[in-house]
């Protein structure tokens, strides 16, 4: 590959959507053309510079309620009945329920908080290692021990590692390439630990069963910069975790959840 | 209005919500990137939610955040068009920037870059096809692909906008560090 169509493709191959082909070729000169290595990082950084520096504009408090008012929707829920009298009363005191539940419940939490208090003690320490070994399995050399974006490469590898079956879905079509797999022990217990990919972000899933291994209710939180997200799936407890933003994340989670 | 009917429009409201309100910092973000202005911003965003809500059935892509941002961004820019003032559509002088000098060394860029101001400026600085791409890729992380539903336009022109909006951005920030951030 030449200079001019190594420079022409520079931008594709920084943001991953060079074919293979034309990636290893290109990756090729650039380890013999120190001019090229050169416009190649400066690109790089050019283009970090834009993600991690330039403003990220959140929508502002209130929008989302405003957007839901204009559409009839949740806050505004006795609207689409509200022009039949009978229905807005019968709104309305479910609303009276819906506060004595709420009463009711906060009363209960009070209670139970003592016992809660020490199984959070033991789910936040998990929480700690599941980002420990996703930070682990990134800045090494063992993120994966079989290295496939082919599920039924992967699944089966499982076989006789781990006394389960994880789910190993094709996400590849909603922009969630698999990237591998590997064993992992989770709180002295076996995990699979699935490897799947965003752009340049990795997602780690981990996967352990519900009954043998350590106990973590659904959940979604923001951990050392990491978004965690936990669910149940069968008789499976999974746990996605990666510095892709927490609406990705989400995405990544209900997509694998479909399949 | 029958019992059924109303339940099936709530189901269809909660349905949709539940579809496309997590993309509402990404709708957010772009319509506040091509208008520069937080106000315009909101109700854009708001103004492309009821568009989509309307046409939510014909929705049949596979991602919804690029369909969501496609209508963003028609929104803004018929608003753009509307009230099309002679400073926002002045044209890039692309002469001035190349003239001066450029430099090479990429520390000098990551030095300067920490001045986070002066990278935003240049960003809105950059020409409106360049900067939605750029900020599509680099801010909303979307594919080369999802870019070109969003910009309806093939692939290959994400690619060469991509290429000349980070050039011109890079052009930008380097010859614009001597003068030090405006203002």
């Amino acid at each position: 590959m030449n200079c001019e169509r190594t420079r022409l493709l520079l931008g594709p191959h920084l943001d991953r959507e060079l074919d293979p082909v034309n990636d290893r070729e290109l990756q090729e000169h650039l380890r013999d053309c120190p001019s090229c290595l050169r416009a190649a990082e400066q690109l790089q950084q050019l283009a970090r510079l834009v993600r991690d520096a330039a403003p990220y504009h959140r929508a502002p408090a209130g929008l989302e309620a405003r957007i839901r008012a204009s559409l009839g929707g949740a806050p505004q829920g006795t609207r689409a009945f509200s022009r039949e009298g009978a229905f807005s009363l019968r709104v309305g005191q479910w609303r009276w329920a819906a506060a004595l539940a709420t009463a009711a419940a906060v009363l209960l939490a009070l209670w139970a908080g003592s016992v809660v208090t020490a199984r959070r003690a033991a789910q936040d320490f998990l929480a700690e290692e599941i980002v420990s070994a996703h930070v682990r399995s990134l800045a090494g050399t063992h993120l994966t021990d079989v290295l496939s974006s082919d599920q039924h490469t992967v699944k089966p590898w499982f076989d006789g590692r781990v006394d389960f079956a994880p789910p190993v879905p094709d996400l590849s079509a909603d922009g969630f390439p698999l990237f591998g797999g590997r064993a992992e022990y989770l709180a002295g217990h076996p995990a699979a630990a699935l490897v799947f990919q965003r752009n340049k972000h990795f997602i780690n899933v981990f996967v352990w069963p519900l009954a043998s291994g350590p106990a973590l209710p659904p959940d979604l939180r923001a951990l050392r910069g990491y978004n965690f997200i936990s669910w149940q799936q069968q008789d499976l407890t999974l746990c996605a975790i990666s510095d892709l933003n927490r609406t990705e994340l989400q995405l990544f989670v209900e997509d694998y959840k479909r399949q | 209005m029958g019992i059924e009917e109303a339940v099936s429009g709530v189901d269809r409201t909660a349905r949709f919500e539940q579809t496309f309100l997590p993309h509402l910092d990404a709708a957010y973000n772009l319509a506040r990137w091509l208008t520069g202005s937080a106000q315009d911003a909101a109700d854009l965003a708001q103004e492309s939610y009821l568009r989509a809500f309307e046409h939510y059935e014909s929705f049949r892509g596979d991602s919804v955040r690029a369909w969501l941002l496609a209508i963003v961004r028609n929104t803004c820019y018929s608003h753009l068009r509307k009230s099309a003032s002679a400073g926002e559509t002045a044209e890039f002088d692309e002469e001035a920037h190349i003239s001066q000098r450029v430099l090479e060394d990429p520390e000098t860029l990551a030095l300067r870059a920490e001045d986070r101001q002066r990278l935003a400026q240049a960003l809105e600085e950059l020409p409106m096809e360049f900067r939605e791409v750029v900020v599509l890729r680099d801010l909303e992380e979307m594919s080369y692909k999802e870019i070109a539903g969003v910009i309806g336009a093939p692939v290959g022109t994400v690619m060469s906008r991509l290429a000349r909006g980070r050039e011109r951005l890079r052009q930008l920030l380097t010859v614009a560090a001597p003068k030090g951030p405006q203002p």
